[in-house]
């Protein structure tokens, strides 16, 4: 296999190209070590343990006193509480959104009003999940700050 | 609890908005002579601070589920009636010519409190189309 490193200009973003015939295995590795790089989590699916890359999380609920970690098309229990991710995921894009929800705004598509001053936010695999009207204003104050306005 | 009040002070002036379109249009059909005295002016604001009691006792700290949403409200809208109810005819005796005029009231209250959640919602339509853009200004700053 060939490796490639190309410069780019300082106002281009940084990305990691990988030129193969099929996703296979080899592939599936080097995308879940870049990954990695930016931070995982440990979740449990059934017996088994997962580490699932912060960047591919979606949201955390909590239920019933449980922790659930959602990616696009599955979920994890997680021993870790709500309140631990919010404080652990601050600084990387992740807020509360509700008593029982801390979401990723970078997995956000759209915001939709709900009924009595709630907001429906339309995540990027096509899930939604519920701003109440509690937090409303510091989801505002949170992606409004980050962007400088 | 803030975000309450403040939507409570937001529906109190929409009431009141709509409470004097309905008297005008109850008044235009229902009794185009009449001439009503200053006295009128201040049913609307009594109609507004009866309409958000319901909601700022109801206030659950709780969040609910949207069926739960939707049950507490057709209660409010229950309460807001009988509570406008007594405070316009609960003083005087029903008669058969007053028959019309409760049916204009409970359904100037019904219009009234649809056109609240409307243009609340409305309201938070524009607020919602600021907070995509927001959104998409995070995002694109973050990544």
């Amino acid at each position: 296999m060939e490796l490639r490193i190309k410069k780019i200009d300082g106002d281009t973003r940084e990305y990691i190209e990988i030129g193969c015939h099929t996703e296979n295995s080899k592939v599936k590795e080097i995308v879940r070590f870049v990954k990695g790089l930016e931070g995982s989590v440990s979740g449990s699916k059934g017996e088994k343990i997962y580490e699932i890359p912060i960047v591919d999380i979606f949201y955390i609920e909590s239920v019933d006193n449980r922790t659930f970690i959602y990616s696009a098309k599955d979920s994890y229990e997680t021993g870790l509480k709500l309140y631990e991710f919010e404080d652990l995921l601050k600084d990387r894009g992740f807020i509360r959104i509700s008593k029982s929800v801390v979401v990723n705004v970078m997995k956000a598509d759209s915001i939709k009003p709900a009924f009595n001053g709630r907001f429906l936010c339309k995540l990027t695999n096509g899930e939604d999940v519920i701003i109440s009207r509690k937090y409303v204003s510091e989801f505002r104050e949170f992606i409004s700050r980050r962007t400088g306005s | 609890m803030r975000e309450h009040i403040k939507n409570n002070i937001m529906s109190f002036f929409i009431i009141v908005t709509l409470v004097n379109i309905a008297i005008f249009i109850c008044g235009i059909v229902m009794a185009p002579e009449e001439k009503l005295g200053y006295t009128a002016f201040i049913v609307p604001v009594i109609d507004g601070i009866l309409g958000v009691i319901p909601g700022l006792i109801m206030y659950s700290k709780r969040e609910l589920s949207v069926k739960q949403m939707i049950v507490r409200d057709i209660i409010q809208l229950i309460c807001i009636e009988l509570i406008i109810m007594v405070f316009s005819f609960g003083f005087t005796p029903i008669t058969s010519i007053s028959i019309p005029r409760i049916i204009a009231v409970i359904g100037s209250v019904a219009f009234v409190y649809v056109g609240v959640v409307v243009i609340m919602y409305l309201l938070d339509f524009r607020t919602a189309k600021k907070m995509t853009d927001e959104l998409k200004a995070f995002q694109n700053s973050n990544s």
